[in-house]
């Protein structure tokens, strides 16, 4: 690696200036002489492409003098080729007509692939993929049948590109960084549902040179949401469907850039589902975007806003035995029926609005300036069922299963009650929460003993970012950026709902229990003047983290006639630390106030070299390597209640190859790379109740590699002017290549903690885990896809997806030495507790189409540039139940009884389809 | 046309968007069932279960007999788990449901109705149940939780029990007339929890026993025994030290009549005690603050209460049997002398009553001679952290004539880095350690079995706790004190 490094720094100082200009066009539709937008621009043998904006305007810069063909692609689809020559400073190459492209213009997808597979389970709203908008841009991306089979086909199941974990992609918005510090994923739900304006982006798959960023190791998306840079005119957009909502519509007007150099740009949407596919779930979700932008003449400025409230009811996952008796894959724990009517125990909220003003001023004709600031603050929160000194409402509590009986009979005799009455004893019963309050009332005793909570997120975010770019001479564009960002996370338990009790206990019941007699052991907060709580007041806990990041980064890329190479560094600081605002009295000492500050020192590094054999067939290899800091959840023991910190936080050690060929003739596109990425040094912090400890504990697993490997491949091949079939396929081993180590530190015990900030475990243990898969859903994937585009303006595809080797997540205390305490080796017994299941593979088959019509064809009245496209999709058509979206062992484990605890499953939606319909004019 | 679309397209959107709020999501608290009696028609009797169905093995009811009664008691307080009693007119009965707080549903004053047929009567040394199938040892089993609807019909709350108000000398022994009350409600007036356990604590932990004998007395010296669960939310406070009434229900084991409590409020003991005296009730206070009591000499301490972990102790440690070194939060040490065994080990967490008792200098350490009995377990298996110090600040510490203001007494603390030197290469007897800054003595006692191990002579990290015996020392509790 570093003789490459050497090669390729020797190789930069002798690059030899040449002349180059600037080249520029317009596209409009052939018939409707509007400007085409969204069209792929592409000088394939100077490996330079760019995408026509809403006035069908592009343009190249530092082209070699020279002549070149220029494709224009809609839809993957080369439409038209012409001859070009830069000669001069500036050269324009017209005006160019198109023949409209039906699909085009339509997002055929709607945009909850993701979220329709959250909803379906329970992980978290970070887990929402990237799916559901079109592709464009980059020339590695544009085009890929293996993104688009990633996206639109398997995403929706939990595919992982590479098995990378969220934090691996990166997300940038009009150039502010979007991934948050805390968990290291992008949280889509702040501006989901407005389609309309996210449209203009930008994807790239691992380790090729980004723009405005160092990018991570996966999926580097960067959406551009500027106002002149959305197509001029309003549209309006009807979906019906069948999965986490059922109607949506969407309404958006453009301005266009205008002739004073004004361009604005506004749209709402709203979801809603009174209830979801999934029984007790609902759906509820607002959208609004509006952005305004000046250009002058050498830049210009836009601000933006963006919102999406949203109310959802969730749907969870659950045990096998669940399932048996609820009948149906779809069970779900989390609601019940309230006086005969249905209610939801978790509902999520989420109000995030953010602002993002950005510059981009053109310093001369080679640099381009860009500056962004933005603002993010508001709420997520999740409700839930919390109690004191009451029995465990959740239907699906292991002591009520028929599994826990000790005698068969009692077990048939309660498995055909439950299964006979599955609304009475597999849901929530809250009739019977509100009267054990009402009882507590009329004893005398106001206290609630169920109550609805929240789990609450609050954040402030600030993220500054300023980029440089210049074409330093024709072959050589240097970037350059600096990046900051600041966030405060403030995490509490709200009091939502008393049910008709007249107030809450700010009191731990657990510690009440073990520490029985001591003074003060059961204040959740000292400082509280009275433990009384009511609706809208904080308990349980309460706490800030602080977070900042910078970073600068520096690439300098390097095109020549037969080859290209990069090299790409960056430096980042990161620091966080927790304030507590509650002192509680298990922890008096170490749980108020600030902890100590972590700070973190990070580099990374990477290059790569692309060998052009021809205009189409290209080699290349890209390398990187760099450290990372740990996220704040594993490295704060037990942010809940204390400061402490797990002893020795490391930095993760990344470092990754990939290496691919990319062919490019007219009638078979596709692209095969192979990666190896390891991860050294990573930790994770497990939080669970322990049997063994009879307390939630906090176990930490130090010491974690990883490796991903694989080989992925996309073809697109033109069968006929009409006809397309795309191949895609990847097949992908993720593994853990260490024994970490484990500690276990134990909530509520105090002095283990109370004198020192450094928490001691109850004692140090191997997790024999080398080997095992890391579970990041399917792991084998193909994709086989036919496609049919009429010159009628309408278009039909079909796809069969085989997904295989999806492994699950397994408990760390059951690969203990404990875990398997005197268990025979190789028996039953012992490779029911060690060995890793995997879920089901699967097949699924997906149908496409749409159709766009010109409406003054039909109407006379109506205008020239009023259209009216109708899509349809069908998904899962065979209507396959048993698809396991994902599972995990439960990590409390009871080594007398290892079936008390049976891991959960979620399960994927059966057929499901949508219709839009879009009016544009 | 273009605008009166417009205009048609914003307006319907605006409605769909406003008006077809069709999602909705407020909720009505349910209608309130408590006042409710299904008025169910019984057929049978408590006392007819437990007197003419009953053959003294489990017993299957197979006919369908409906019985209702009042809830008596209830697992609010913990006394009881997973079961509640019930009384009917002609006598009270345990029922055994399976699954915690169970007063959420069956507080005390609810009536219910229970559906016989398909249950079990049985019996626990002497008290009737009704519960389920019976196991190989013939105890009868809980009613699964989702079969407790099939035979439990809740009704109306509140119904109050009026309590049999009888002399403890009615009930002490069992026969034929006091046998029927066995599950019922009982009032004694006038009673006293005895003298030497007033102001002790209900029970002891769970982890020394599941439940505790106390004793209560009338003034005329008649005696009943009150059991107390190890796991029940009052077992760590005080008993009343007054004369009052208790109200509790009868029941029995073996042939001793035992009464059950429902929660501390049943005891209403607020009188001078019958020989007029007053017991007034002790402080909890920290270790630092009782330390800071002493003054030079010895004194009796008033009613104070401390609280710790068992730092050292005889169980698994290199002291004498009689006595232990607590530690607490406020990071200060003592030593406490029994006498006799102590049974607490390490890490236990202890309440200990140490009123009455004397703090004095014994060879120069601070304890506490320890005459009464008062100490609860409340919790185990706590760890202490170390506080580590260097030899010079230990010694100049310990050997502070103003005792109080040690603080390092008593305390475990680590010594980093030191030599072990002796007479002998085993860790019998004094020994000396060296560090940096100077030496003291660590002291074994010829009991622990790691007494005949050779020392290492490369340096280590020596835990121990910080004592003096005439003069300052150290004791290490086990090998693992000793690291490398």
């Amino acid at each position: 690696m570093n003789k490459i490094l050497t090669f390729i720094l020797l190789l930069s100082s002798v690059i030899v200036q040449a002349q180059s200009g600037m080249i520029k066009g317009k596209i409009i539709h052939q018939d409707t002489k509007l400007p085409y937008f969204d069209v792929t621009v592409t000088l394939p043998t100077a490996k330079v492409m760019t995408v026509s904006n809403a006035e069908g305007d592009f343009n190249f810069s530092n082209i070699p003098f020279g002549s070149y063909e220029m494709t224009f692609t809609i839809e993957g689809e080369i439409v038209e080729t012409i001859n070009v020559s830069v000669t001069g400073d500036h050269s324009d190459a017209g005006v160019i007509e198109l023949v409209t492209v039906a699909s085009n213009t339509n997002n055929y997808t709607l945009d909850n692939s993701a979220a329709s597979v959250e909803d379906a389970g329970s992980l978290d709203d970070n887990s929402a993929s990237s799916g559901g908008q079109n592709i464009s841009s980059v020339l590695n991306a544009a085009q890929d049948a293996y993104l688009s089979a990633a996206t639109f086909g398997w995403g929706q199941y939990f595919y992982r590109m590479r098995g990378y974990e969220n934090d691996n992609n990166v997300l940038y918005m009009n150039g502010v960084p979007m991934n948050d510090l805390e968990e290291g994923g992008v949280f889509f739900n702040s501006w989901s549902g407005l389609n309309d304006v996210f449209r203009g982006r930008s994807l790239n798959l691992g380790l090729a040179p980004n723009e405005t960023n160092f990018g991570g190791f996966g999926l580097n998306t960067s959406l551009d949401a500027t106002a002149s840079n959305q197509r001029k005119g309003t549209r309006l957009t009807y979906t019906a469907t069948n999965r986490s909502y059922r109607n949506r519509i969407m309404l958006t007007h453009n301005s266009g850039l205008m002739k004073n150099g004004w361009a604005y740009s506004l749209s709402v949407s709203r979801r809603w589902a009174q209830e979801g596919q999934i029984r007790g779930t609902f759906y509820d979700a607002f959208g609004y975007y509006a952005a305004v932008e000046k250009r002058f003449k050498n830049h210009g400025i836009n601000l933006m806003i963006v919102g999406a409230p949203t109310k959802r009811g969730k749907s969870g996952p659950a045990t096998q035995e669940m399932f048996d008796l609820a009948g149906t894959n779809y069970y779900n724990p989390y609601w019940g029926f309230q006086d005969g009517k249905v209610r939801n125990s978790r509902v999520l909220n989420s109000h995030m609005p953010l602002f993002i003003l950005s510059h981009d001023a053109k310093l001369n004709s080679r640099t381009i300036l860009t500056s962004a600031v933005s603002y993010q603050f508001g709420e997520t929160s999740t409700t839930g069922i919390d109690w004191f000194n009451g029995a465990d409402p959740k239907p699906d509590y292991y002591r009520y299963m028929p599994s826990y009986a000790d005698s068969p009979s009692v077990a048939k005799e309660l498995t055909d009650r439950m299964k006979a009455n599955p609304d009475e004893f597999l849901q929530i019963k809250w009739d019977d929460l509100y009267e054990a309050n009402r009882l507590n009332r009329l004893s005398g005793n106001g206290k609630s003993t169920y109550i609805v909570n929240s789990t609450v997120e609050g954040t402030k975010k600030l993220n500054l970012a300023v980029n440089l770019e210049s074409a330093i001479n024709d072959h050589t564009t240097f970037y350059t950026g600096v990046s900051y960002q600041n966030q405060v996370n403030h995490n509490f338990l709200r009091v939502e709902d008393l049910m008709g009790g007249e107030y809450w206990e700010n009191l731990n019941q657990f510690a009440a229990r073990s520490f029985n007699g001591v003074p003060d052991a059961d204040k959740i907060n000292l400082l509280d003047k009275d433990v009384k709580r009511k609706e809208g007041d904080t308990y349980g806990y309460d706490y800030d983290i602080h977070f900042t990041k910078a970073a600068w980064f520096a690439q300098g890329v390097f095109n020549f006639n037969k080859f290209d190479f990069f090299l790409a560094g960056e430096l980042g600081y990161t620091n966080f630390y927790r304030e507590g605002n509650y002192k509680s009295g298990l922890y008096p000492l170490t749980s108020f106030g600030k902890s100590a500050t972590n700070t973190f020192f990070t580099y990374r590094g990477k290059g790569g070299f692309t060998y052009k054999l021809n205009g189409r067939n290209y080699l290349y290899v890209n390398g990187a390597l760099g450290t990372r800091a740990p996220f704040v959840d594993n490295v704060i023991v037990s942010p809940r209640t204390r400061n402490s910190m797990i002893s020795n936080p490391t930095l993760e050690k990344v470092s990754t190859i990939e290496a691919g060929y990319l062919l490019r003739s007219p009638n078979v596109k596709g692209r095969i790379t192979i990666f190896a990425t390891d991860v050294k040094d990573a930790a994770d912090i497990k939080r669970f109740f322990s049997d063994d400890d009879l307390s939630f504990v906090n176990m930490a697993l130090q010491g974690i590699n990883k490796r991903y490997t694989g080989i992925e491949l996309g073809t697109e091949i033109k069968i006929s002017p009409s006809f397309k079939l795309n191949l895609a396929g990847a097949f992908t081993q993720a593994f853990y290549t260490s024994r970490p180590y484990m500690n276990i530190y134990v909530d509520n015990d105090t002095l283990a903690s109370n004198n020192i900030l450094q928490e001691v475990s109850t004692g140090t243990d191997t997790v024999y885990m080398k080997n095992y898969y890391v579970p990041s859903g399917p792991q084998a994937s193909f994709q086989a896809q036919l496609r049919y585009n009429s010159k009628k303006f309408w278009f039909a595809s079909l796809s069969f997806n085989y997904l295989a080797n999806n492994w699950m997540d397994f408990a760390p205390t059951r690969r203990t030495k404990s875990g398997v305490d005197l268990v025979e080796e190789e028996s039953t017994q012992w490779h029911s507790i060690l060995d890793q299941q995997k879920l089901p593979n699967f097949y699924t088959v997906d149908l496409f189409g749409g159709k766009s019509f010109k409406v003054n064809k039909y109407i006379k009245k109506a205008g020239s540039q009023t259209y009216l496209t109708l899509n349809i999709g069908l998904t899962n058509l065979l209507n396959n139940k048993k698809i396991r979206l994902y599972g995990f062992e439960n990590l409390r484990f009871n080594n007398e009884n290892p079936d008390w605890f049976p891991p959960k499953y979620a399960s994927a939606l059966g057929i499901q389809y949508f219709i839009n319909l879009n009016l544009r004019f | 046309m273009k605008k009166i679309l417009f205009s048609a397209i914003v307006l319907i959107s605006i409605s769909m968007l406003t008006i077809t709020s069709c999602v909705k999501q407020k909720f009505d608290a349910p209608p309130d069932a408590s006042n409710i009696d299904p008025n169910l028609t019984v057929n049978s009797s408590i006392w007819y279960l437990k007197n003419t169905l009953y053959t003294g093995q489990p017993t299957l009811i197979d006919t369908d007999l409906t019985i209702s009664g009042i809830v008596i008691a209830d697992d609010r307080s913990g006394n009881f788990y997973k079961q509640i009693v019930i009384q009917d007119t002609s006598s009270g009965i345990a029922v055994l449901l399976g699954r915690n707080s169970l007063y959420t549903d069956y507080p005390i004053g609810r009536k219910i109705y229970i559906k016989c047929k398909g249950l079990y009567i049985g019996e626990y040394n002497g008290f009737v149940q009704l519960g389920y199938l019976p196991d190989n040892s013939n105890s009868l089993s809980d009613i699964p939780t989702n079969l407790i609807t099939k035979y439990v019909v809740k009704a109306n709350y509140p119904n109050v029990v009026a309590p049999r108000i009888i002399p403890i000398t009615q009930i002490k022994t069992l026969n034929a007339s006091n046998k029927k009350w066995i599950g019922t409600l009982i009032q004694f007036d006038s009673v006293e929890v005895t003298q030497a356990q007033a102001g002790g604590p209900y029970a002891q932990d769970a982890s020394i026993s599941s439940g505790t004998d106390r004793t209560v007395m009338d003034c005329a010296g008649t005696s009943i025994i009150m059991r107390n669960s190890g796991y029940s939310l009052f077992r760590n406070y005080p008993m009343p030290t007054g004369k009052g009434s208790m109200t509790s229900i009868m029941s029995v084991y073996g042939s001793t009549v035992q009464m059950l409590l429902r929660d501390t409020s049943d005891l209403k003991m607020y009188a001078p005690r019958c020989n007029g005296s007053v017991i007034s009730p002790s402080q909890d206070i920290s270790i630092d603050s009782l330390r800071k009591l002493f003054n030079g000499t010895g004194i009796m301490l008033g009613n104070y209460k401390i609280h710790g972990v068992v730092s050292s102790s005889f169980k698994d440690s290199n002291i004498s049997k009689g006595s232990l070194y607590l530690q607490d939060e406020s990071g200060r040490g003592i030593n406490i002398y029994y006498g006799g065994t102590i049974a607490y080990k390490l890490g236990d967490s202890l309440s200990i009553d140490v009123s009455g008792d004397s703090l004095i200098l014994y060879k120069g350490l601070l304890e506490i001679d320890k005459a009464s009995a008062k100490t609860t377990l409340v919790g185990s298996n706590k760890t202490i952290n170390p506080v580590t110090v260097t030899i010079q600040d230990l010694i100049q510490d310990l050997n502070n004539t103003s005792v109080k203001s040690r603080i390092y007494e008593s305390r475990l603390v680590k010594i980093v880095g030191c030599t072990i030197t002796g007479a002998t290469t085993s860790y019998n007897g004094s020994k000396t350690i060296t560090d940096a800054t100077g030496n003291m003595v660590m002291y074994c006692r010829n009991s622990p079995p790691y007494t005949t191990t050779t020392f290492p002579t490369s340096p280590v990290n020596i835990t121990a706790i910080a004592s003096i015996f005439n003069t300052p020392q150290v004791l290490i509790r086990s090998l693992t004190d000793v690291t490398p």
